[in-house]
């Protein structure tokens, strides 16, 4: 079967979530703030009456850039439950990125903050360009109304402030299934941009999926707080909550100082299922002891893992020590979200693999296209309603991975006799680092466009909490003087932070074969000797400290002072965090405990837990 | 009204409300204010040594100049003084103060704060400040009645505390259970009736009963101390948090060593986890450890020497069961099983009544009532 | 390879109870009833007690309308008026009789744990006296020395609980009775204004004191114009021919030092002294310690000490009775 017998289309989703059964239920819930379902339905009819003045019509194309989590989710909502197309652009894409996505996505209209359309003026022209300014809480309404003050006057030119001056709109009864119901563009060179194109049929066929997988009801609560400008957060989250009325917790965005808050939500918002990354399930793992108890709650099912490749041992590991089912998720931005599931039910769950297909048909081939017998590797094909349409004004890209409506995944699979897939490996040249998708190329390609960079390439090397760790090898012009700072400091301005090579090596030459290609196997061993062997053996606290943070965070010694924190440095987050420990860990030839590790918010603080700690052995 | 319906009305009327009706960030801080509050019109000596106490054991802590050593050290100094100078009543000695007395739940937060600086000393506990530090001291259900609760048990429930019908239910039926314990159990049965029925046995039969009032007396102790724990574990499930158990069945303990796992938990798993643990990494004496640890169970509950003997009988009865143990999983299977389960009967019969005898020395205001006791129960 | 089954411990780590706990509209539902039962028996027993004082008053005015009617008998009629401390104290008239060897005749007016206001408020057993003066009044000292906490009337009561209290007390009893599972009290002379449960033991907690010391100490002394009424009907006493005594009623020696005492005796005296002068008020003060022995609890006088007490009283007033022997 390649479709769930049947599924809610959005009109008529949208037109059950207006009735006054769900007025007061909640649909969205952050640590401050909780979005209803009736505050849902009014704006996307307000909404849809601001498109109707524009004169959008259904399949229109509408780029949305909102750092605001609440106005990206109803901004998304609304654009869907009104036929339009979303094309999800995350804030941080960099100006050269942003400019090229717009060139070619064509799109009716821009709803963006003021920022974007700052650095990408060339939003500005489009006929809709909206600039959003999130509506603040507001604080202390109960004395207002007591002082007998009214609500300061809105601005009305900002989006959604201007929505307020609307009556609500009709929503269109029917939205053809083959109209597309959003884009997001996968990581990827800018000759070869990839806009994931799903249609309606396609994401609505497969929240039904999820749901029936998951076991959603309007009673579940999941815990989602996953990047929104991913599939796994936007559609695991608000979307597949919406869909069966369920309601989304996003408490806060995932720090490693806070994964003992984060567990401990899942009592407090009383979590049903909590989507997670792999490397947030390895983190909680090393740093979380003595929260051995935080899913052992009344209402708690399972862990659903998402994005990236779960490694067996951790898998096993987590679920014996927290006592709770781990459901392991495959699936690409091209079909949706999921398509092969590990669990929940007992007949599909076997730790290690990614269980069954569910809604979906899945094949494994060789290089000729022709089936492989069970037990035998190959590439793993997937047809289903939930397949993408295809890239957007991308026929190559398109033919090259859509065939016959297979879709082909690039991912290595083996499949059991009793019918549990596995994957072993990877065709395509990716690297998911701390579950977000990295193409090295769009990488190298950026390190190569470097004035002094003669070649470089860039790889994954395995890493025990991320996954995957993205390392760049630079071969600088003669008499040149590049540095890894500078190298990385040139990235961060034409890349994403997360897609920053975690280190940068410089080299005079990069090995090659006889054909000219790059022997990826020699650099790697090379690079693994480099990194080992940085150890130092004098104990200059400062200095190690100083060093540490300079090579976890990618910022020069000379810009840090002893009272840098995670909130004055750029590159302090928590995954730069851990490396920060770590690194200073194998300097110091000592291992931390949890705490210690919980509470090095300041480089100041790092050093005098570092100090007590050699002096206390 | 006493002192325990202050505190239930109280946190009742005026902590629980508060702790649900205020915006989220205020529920806890506000509960603390009224807990200080309550303190300061109930005894402003004992707000205020708690206060000075409090800031003392936190405040050290931030002092860069001293060594982390220095730190610890002076911290439960200061605690630990204040504990002796009014637990061994040493003003009123003094002829100070005489109407002021003990300040309320001094032993308790004493033994809280001295948790307290050792973790922090360790580093284990959580990152939190000093306002999360008063919130876990001025907890009104926990302050004056008990148990010894932890502080990272107590911080991570205030982080996760939501509205949870069963529980606040949950809560009532607990301070219910309590109640009946103490008013029922404790006031009418044990104190009252029985009381009468060992008035009336006294002149015919004068051991049975002062074996009677021997048990009475260590009954009505557990009863009512399980009665209080009751009520304190309810009142802060009616406020979102949750306390550890303090009891479980002690009087079904087969031996001495498990009956204080079950009696008392949080003052045993204190005097286990920061003097028992210590004295034994320190002088690697079990024999030195176990009595230390029992030593300051007996004095946590007052400061003479009929507790310093009640302790150390308690010590000494550990450490006769570890003589006479037998080692665990030797020839266990070799016995049917109903001489396993009459061994146990046994065992739970003479831990039972050691323990009620070795009450006999904290019953008794002198040791000749101690003495005239024993000659009564066993002269005969 | 097997999978490991989850772990599912139970539902909540520290679960509270054996029994689930009830939904909370029981709680509601249970404490609405709690609160509406005791409101019922509230008024219960604001009503039994309106009935007692009625039954006082009516009692009293029978038995002070024929002792007046027959005032010209040559029988020296002294009332006793006071709480349940006069009930023990003083013996009844018979041991006054033998004891003077003459017509003398004692009245006890006394209703337990009052206050001043019981004789002229919630009962007017002063208007009666005024209306059928007796030859000798006898007013329990506390009345008129002490402020004192207690109330008559529940509805004035300090603590509802020991109002619905004391009618449960009596309802069972009366229950009990009926039912035979008791004896009925023995008959008892008139005035009977609560029924005391018999106290079983004779022992007496002398360590226990803290309860009465603390009651002793907030006492607090009345001022010698704040009871205008009452003046007025002493004054009219006083004119019919009345003697009126200030009657001193032992508590256990160590409490009576501390009643005496502690800064507060000479504004006693002083009081006494003004009440004296005022409205004619003698002060007969029982001067001989009292040891615990002699009471059945920490305030009322036993088989030992009712006699030796009476005895005392009883030299007092013969010399007052003015008619000749029999």
């Amino acid at each position: 079967m390649t479709e769930p017998t049947s599924y809610l289309d959005a009109g008529t989703l949208f037109k059950r979530l207006a009735t006054p059964a769900y007025a007061t239920a909640s649909f969205v819930e952050t640590s401050g703030q909780r979005i209803t379902y009736a505050q849902l339905s009014e704006r996307i009819r307000k909404a849809s009456a601001l498109f109707g003045q524009y004169g959008l019509t259904e399949g229109d194309r509408i780029v949305v850039s909102i750092a605001d989590e609440k106005e990206t989710i109803l901004t998304f909502l609304s654009l869907l439950a009104n036929g339009l197309t979303a094309i999800l652009l995350d804030p941080d894409t960099k100006t050269s990125r942003a400019e090229s996505i717009l060139q070619m996505a064509e799109p009716k209209g821009v709803i963006a903050d003021g920022v974007f359309f700052e650095q990408v003026p060339a939003a500005k022209a489009y006929s809709m360009a909206l600039s959003v300014k999130p509506e603040q809480p507001q604080k202390g309404q109960l004395f207002r109304k007591l002082l007998g003050k009214t609500a300061s006057a809105t601005d009305t030119t900002t989006y959604p402030a201007l929505l307020q001056s609307l009556s609500a709109g009709t929503l269109p009864n029917q939205i053809a299934p083959e109209t597309v119901a959003y884009i997001l563009f996968t990581s990827g060179t800018t000759s070869d941009m990839k806009g994931v194109q799903i249609t309606h049929q396609g994401l609505f066929s497969h929240l039904q999926t999820l749901s029936q997988v998951y076991g959603l009801t309007s009673e579940s609560r999941l815990l989602n707080n996953l990047l929104l400008y991913h599939a796994d957060g936007i559609i695991q989250g608000p979307v597949l909550a919406a869909y069966q009325a369920s309601v989304c917790v996003r408490p806060f965005a995932f720090e490693i100082n806070r994964i003992g808050e984060l567990l401990d939500a899942i009592y407090k918002y009383r979590i049903t299922h909590f989507i997670a990354v792999p490397t947030m399930l390895a983190l909680i793992q090393r740093f979380a002891d003595g929260y051995e108890d935080s899913f052992q709650t009344s209402d708690f099912q399972f862990i659903i893992s998402v994005s990236s490749h779960l490694e067996e041992p951790l898998w096993r590991a987590f679920s014996e020590r927290y006592g709770v089912r781990i459901v392991n998720v495959y699936g690409l931005t091209e079909t949706v979200a999921g398509g092969l599931f590990s669990g929940p039910s007992d007949d599909s769950y076997r730790i290690g693999t990614v269980g069954k297909p569910v809604d979906m048909v899945a094949r494994i081939v060789d290089e000729t296209g022709q089936e492989v017998p069970d037990g035998e590797a190959g590439e793993l094909l997937l047809c289903g309603a939930n397949v993408m349409k295809g890239y957007l004004h991308n026929e190559s890209a398109t033919t090259a991975v859509l065939q016959q409506s297979w879709l082909h995944t690039g991912d290595i699979a083996i499949r059991s006799t009793d019918g549990f897939y596995r994957i072993t490996g990877r065709l395509k040249n990716i690297i998911v680092s701390g579950g977000v998708n990295i193409h090295p190329e769009e990488v190298t390609e950026i390190l190569n466009t470097h004035p002094d960079v003669v070649e470089s390439v860039s790889f994954g090397i395995s890493d025990d909490v991320f996954g995957e760790r993205l390392i760049s090898c630079v071969v600088p012009k003669p008499g040149s003087h590049l540095s890894e700072l500078a190298l990385t400091a040139f990235c961060r301005e034409y890349l994403e932070e997360r897609k920053i090579p975690t280190a940068i090596f410089l080299f005079d030459d990069l090995p090659k074969g006889l054909s000219g290609k790059v022997q990826l196997n020699l650099i790697r061993d090379r690079v693994r000797q480099l990194d080992n062997s940085t150890t130092s053996t004098s104990l200059d606290y400062t200095k190690l400290v100083m060093e540490a943070a300079s090579q976890a965070f990618k910022v020069p010694v000379s810009d840090l002072k002893p009272t840098d924190t995670s909130r004055t440095i750029a590159g302090w987050d928590s995954m730069a965090h851990l490396d920060f420990v770590i690194r200073l860990e194998k300097a110091l030839g000592l291992e931390f405990e949890t705490a210690e590790i919980m509470v090095m918010n300041s480089l100041q603080n790092a050093e005098s837990i570092a100090r007590q700690k050699t002096s206390s052995r | 009204m006493n002192e325990l319906n202050w505190i239930i009305a109280f946190s009742v009327v005026g902590l629980t409300p508060m702790a649900w009706l205020l915006p989220g960030r205020w529920q806890l801080p506000t509960v603390s204010v009224l807990t200080a509050g309550f303190m300061l019109v109930a005894s402003p000596l004992s707000a205020l040594s708690l206060l000075l106490t409090a800031s003392l054991s936190y405040g050290l802590f931030r002092l860069k100049s001293l060594t982390p050593a220095w730190r610890v050290v002076l911290s439960i100094s200061q605690s630990v003084l204040v504990w002796i100078i009014f637990k061994s009543e040493w003003p009123m000695h003094q002829g100070w103060q005489t109407t002021v007395g003990v300040p309320l739940g001094l032993s308790y937060y004493t033994f809280r704060q001295i948790h307290y600086a050792i973790e922090r000393y360790k580093q284990t506990l959580p990152v939190h400040d000093f306002a999360d530090y008063l919130t876990y001291l001025f907890f009104l259900p926990t302050l004056l009645i008990g148990p010894i609760n932890r502080f990272p048990d107590f911080y991570r429930d205030s982080r996760r505390r939501r509205w949870d019908a069963v529980l606040f239910s949950t809560g009532l039926e607990r301070i219910l259970y309590g109640y009946a314990k103490i008013v029922l159990i404790g006031n009418m049965l044990l104190t009252n009736k029985l009381a009468h029925i060992i008035y009336t046995l006294q002149p015919n039969h004068p051991s049975l009963a002062s074996y009677l009032s021997l048990i009475r007396f260590a009954t009505n102790a557990y009863i009512q101390f399980a009665g209080f724990s009751d009520v304190a574990i309810g009142l802060s499930l009616l406020i979102g948090i949750r306390v550890p158990e303090n009891f479980e069945s002690p009087f079904l303990a087969s031996n001495l060593n498990e009956f204080w796992k079950r009696y008392h938990i949080s003052l045993s798993s204190w005097c286990r986890d920061y003097v028992f643990t210590p004295l034994l990494s320190l002088t690697r004496q079990p024999v030195l450890a176990t009595l230390g640890a029992m030593l300051v169970l007996g004095l946590w509950h007052e400061w003479s020497s009929q507790y310093l003997v009640w302790g150390a009988l308690q010590g000494l009865g550990v450490l006769i069961w570890h003589r006479f143990k037998r080692p665990s999983g030797e020839a266990k299977t070799a016995q049917p099983a109903w001489h396993s389960n009459v061994m146990h009967g046994l065992g739970v019969l003479i831990t039972f009544h050691y323990f009620c005898l070795t009450c006999l020395v904290i019953q008794k205001n002198n040791w000749q009532a101690v003495g005239q006791t024993l000659t009564q129960l066993f002269a005969r | 390879m097997p999978n490991p089954s989850p772990v599912r411990k139970p539902v909540h780590a520290n679960r509270q109870s054996v029994f689930a706990a009830p939904p909370l509209w029981v709680w509601g539902l249970t404490g609405l009833g709690v609160l509406l039962g005791f409101g019922l028996l509230f008024s219960m027993a604001v009503r039994s007690e309106k009935a007692l004082s009625q039954q006082f008053t009516t009692d009293a005015e029978t038995v002070l309308r024929r002792e007046w009617r027959m005032r010209s008998d040559s029988v020296t009629r002294v009332v006793v008026l006071g709480t349940s401390l006069v009930e023990n104290g003083v013996a009844d008239t018979d041991f006054f009789e033998g004891r003077c060897g003459k017509r003398i005749r004692v009245i006890k007016l006394y209703r337990e744990a009052v206050n001043i206001d019981a004789f002229t408020e919630t009962a007017p057993i002063f208007k009666l006296l005024e209306r059928y003066p007796p030859d000798i009044l006898c007013i329990e000292e506390n009345l008129l020395l002490f402020r004192l906490p207690y109330f008559l009337s529940p509805g004035q009561a300090e603590n509802v609980f020991d109002a619905v209290n004391r009618h449960l007390t009596i309802q069972v009893k009366s229950l009990k009775i009926q039912l035979g599972l008791r004896p009925p009290d023995p008959e008892r002379v008139l005035f009977q204004g609560f029924p005391r449960e018999q106290h079983v033991q004779n022992q007496v907690d002398t360590t226990a004191l803290s309860t009465t010391l603390a009651e002793i100490r907030h006492r607090q002394v009345r001022t010698p114009a704040e009871l205008p009424a009452l003046y007025r009907s002493l004054q009219q006493l006083h004119q019919s021919g009345t003697r009126l005594i200030l009657l001193h009623l032992p508590r256990p020696a160590v409490l009576e030092s501390v009643i005496y005492g502690e800064g507060r005796d000479p504004l006693l005296r002083d009081l006494i002294k003004q009440y004296h002068r005022l409205y004619h008020l003698e002060h007969w003060q029982f001067d001989r310690p009292m040891p615990f022995r002699y009471f059945v609890d920490q305030a009322h006088l036993n088989h030992i000490g009712n006699p030796i007490y009476s005895g005392w009283l009883a030299d007092k007033i013969c010399p007052v009775a003015t008619l000749p022997q029999r």
